[in-house]
């Protein structure tokens, strides 16, 4: 376990009826990113995933937002937000969100 | 355009109509403009609110029942019992156009009657009716049978607008109820209405509104009724109604959860707009000329919460019902919504006043209360057992705040006179005596500055600085910092939303509008044609500051603080751990004095002049 970390990610809204989920525990390895957990989740749980979340070059889609802990990634260090160990990940559709 | 109120004296049940001058009307519009404008010329200071110089103004706004999208709303105004100082509150449903079509643009009540009474205002006819046969009757059964009386029991044809028990027997947190389900529930003016002993007003009618220029109105109204439906925040409401926000906020740590010691309820997700939506939705429902249809209709089929089908529950009353109590139950909250919409009790504050009882009865039991103030609670509870999560509990407490059973005497005064009465007045979250909403500003900064200096007391209405703190609505700021530009903004919301509120239109428009559309709108509604963004903010501040000066005049209310617990305790949990609202508040208030031009909470003769108030220079002079 000590080459990994588990985190929470959540699922608001369309994307909760998506996922059939509300809150998925995933394993990553460690000093993994917000776009790796994006990545994983397209790969391993949702394929297409990533195209709901992510735009052509790569960036958060517009309305989405995504959140660790409660805050903005836009606030902290985007989609190369480093994850650790129990963090909480939100992933909104539409602008109506947390920071 | 003809602005025609309807003044009602109770004692003699005499009528008269009184057109409204345009000049008048072009300064304070119409709704809570108007009405803050009229109580602080006719309400004398000191008045008693249950008494006959009190009045209450049931106002529409010269766009009401129009083809403008959102314009189904209506305002009522008078001294409110719970604050002492002006009170108003706003409600959505049908019964504003339908005010209008009866033939008037506003109602004002004046003086008591000697026995209660229900009124009927159709085609400009207006007939006393006697309400002995309804007094103590709920919301919902009223409206049955005033409608049956009627012979117009179409729901959507005409409209009811009511009081419960808890108005009757002049609970300070009762609502003014309209079409069963909505509700003006702010500030106790349904015990105003109780004290006046007006039980209901029926309103039906044929009058068509005038416009001045019916083409391009409807030009400018249907353009921004494609604005708002492809906004992304009213497409959230329309599939998962004003709950969508139990998650959103709960995730950002500022859900307040047991009577405001937390940020987070770990059942959030169980009574959020999503679950609801899952499993209790019947359909959704706008109010008149909704493009959002935002309103609930859930049931409740089978168990112990069985609930008819009925409307709600919105995402206050889920908040204060549910995490506030520890209620994570939502069949739970759908029957205690149910039940307080028909006993007309206003959803946020009896909650915050449930939530302050379990914290008093929880301190009973620790014996952190005086003991003989411990003893008088534990006395009065009967078959009452409030304890954190207990449903059943909070349900019996409904019926006996309505009906001022044992200690529901002291629940039907509010959160803060029930935990000054026993000992605690450190215990409920409050300002200016009107509890608070959900939004904890000890995680959302902007809602400190927007609580405090809220001119009706605590409330997310005046200026919902979370569109902007958390929703990113016009402009995304981190809540968790202090930006003085964050002041300016809660100034200008409170000025824009007070010509919403007077106009009087729904305030998820904001989300996605801008005052321009309401200048063109006003401009072809109205002819004012030289009509400005600049005088329609003015004329905001100018609404802003008439009713602060209610409170100036009465000599209370104008003091802008927030209770001790969010200004002292830290939240312990979730993304805010850690934070008071205490730094954020001292930055921000002087920024906005000055922006307001006020000393110590009061405007200046200065402010006075500009906005063309000089007529009440006498009450800072």
């Amino acid at each position: 376990m000590s080459g990994y970390i588990e985190v929470t990610a959540v699922f608001l809204q369309e994307f909760r009826e998506l996922m059939r989920s509300f809150e998925k525990k995933i394993k990553l390895p460690k000093n993994s990113t917000v776009r790796d957990l994006i990545n994983y989740i397209d790969w391993e749980i949702k394929p297409g995933f990533k195209n709901l979340v992510l735009d052509e070059k790569g960036g958060v889609k517009y309305p989405v937002e995504i959140a660790v802990n409660g805050r903005r990634i836009e606030f902290l260090d985007g989609l190369d937000t480093k994850l650790r160990d129990g963090d909480r990940v939100v992933f909104s559709p539409r602008a109506l969100f947390v920071v | 355009m003809e602005f025609k109120l309807l003044r009602i004296n109770l004692w003699t049940q005499k009528v008269r109509e009184e057109k409204v001058d345009e000049k008048l009307l072009r300064r304070f519009i119409g709704g809570r403009g108007l009405g803050a404008y009229l109580a602080l010329k006719e309400i004398p200071k000191g008045a008693d609110p249950f008494g006959p110089e009190n009045k209450l103004y049931i106002l529409t706004g010269p766009i009401t029942g129009t083809a403008a999208v959102e314009t189904g709303r209506y305002h009522v105004v008078g001294k409110s019992p719970l604050t002492g100082i002006l009170g108003d509150s706003n409600s959505g449903g049908q019964f504003g156009p339908w005010l209008r079509f009866a033939g008037y643009d506003g109602i004002v009540l004046e003086s008591v009657s000697e026995e209660p009474v229900w009124i009927s205002i159709v085609d400009g006819e207006v007939k006393f009716h006697d309400a002995k046969n309804l007094w103590g009757r709920g919301v919902v059964h009223t409206e049955n049978v005033i409608r049956e009386t009627m012979g117009i029991t179409k729901p959507d044809l005409g409209s009811v607008l009511a009081i419960g028990p808890a108005g009757e027997n002049l609970s300070k947190i009762a609502a003014i109820m309209n079409d069963k389900y909505r509700a003006a529930g702010r500030t106790g003016l349904g015990a105003v209405m109780g004290s006046k002993k007006v039980k209901a007003i029926f309103v039906y009618g044929h009058r068509k509104i005038e416009l001045y220029d019916r083409a391009k109105f409807a030009q400018v109204a249907r353009e921004l009724a494609k604005k708002i439906m492809e906004h992304s925040i009213e497409q959230a409401l329309t599939k998962y109604g004003t709950a969508v926000l139990v998650n959103i906020i709960n995730e950002h740590g500022g859900l307040p959860t047991k009577n405001w010691t937390r940020g987070t309820f770990e059942k959030a997700y169980d009574i959020s707009g999503e679950y609801l939506a899952e499993h209790y939705l019947k359909t959704n429902k706008g109010c008149w000329g909704c493009v959002i249809r935002c309103a609930r209709v859930a049931e409740v089929r089978s168990g112990p919460y069985r609930t008819p089908v009925s409307e709600g529950p919105e995402y206050e009353t889920i908040w204060a019902n549910g995490a506030n109590t520890l209620i994570g139950n939502i069949e739970a909250i759908i029957k205690i919504n149910y039940l307080l919409n028909d006993m007309g009790f206003d959803t946020i504050s009896f909650g915050n006043t449930a939530a302050v009882l379990m914290e008093l009865y929880e301190k009973a039991q620790k014996g952190e209360l005086p003991k003989d103030k411990a003893e008088k609670l534990l006395g009065l509870l009967e078959d009452v057992e409030p304890t954190w999560g207990n449903a059943e509990a909070v349900i019996r407490l409904i019926w006996k705040t309505a009906y001022r059973d044992g200690i529901g005497e002291y629940t039907a005064e509010g959160a803060m006179r029930l935990a000054e009465a026993f000992g605690c007045p450190d215990c409920v979250i409050h300002v200016k005596g009107l509890e608070l909403p959900a939004y904890d500003p000890r995680a959302i900064n902007s809602m400190a500055l927007s609580y405090a200096t809220s001119n009706r007391g605590g409330c997310h209405l005046r200026a919902y600085s979370v569109s902007f703190d958390v929703l990113g609505v016009p402009e995304k700021f981190d809540p968790l910092k202090i930006d003085p530009k964050k002041a300016e903004l809660v100034k200008w919301q409170q000025d824009y939303f007070a010509v919403i509120d007077s106009l009087v239109v729904c305030k998820f428009n904001t989300f996605a509008d801008a005052p321009e559309y309401y200048v063109e709108l006003l401009k072809t509604a109205m002819g004012w044609e030289d009509l400005t963004v600049d005088e329609l903010l003015t004329t905001g501040e100018r609404i802003y500051n008439v009713e602060r000066l209610f409170a100036v005049r009465e000599g209370t209310g104008y003091h802008d603080t927030l209770p001790k617990r969010l200004l002292e305790e830290p939240l312990p949990d979730g993304p805010a751990k850690g934070k008071t609202a205490k730094e954020a508040l001292e930055a921000y208030l002087p920024v906005y004095y000055k922006a307001r031009g006020w000393v110590d909470g009061k405007p200046t003769p200065e402010t006075l002049k500009r906005l063309g108030l000089d007529e009440f220079l006498y009450i800072v002079s």
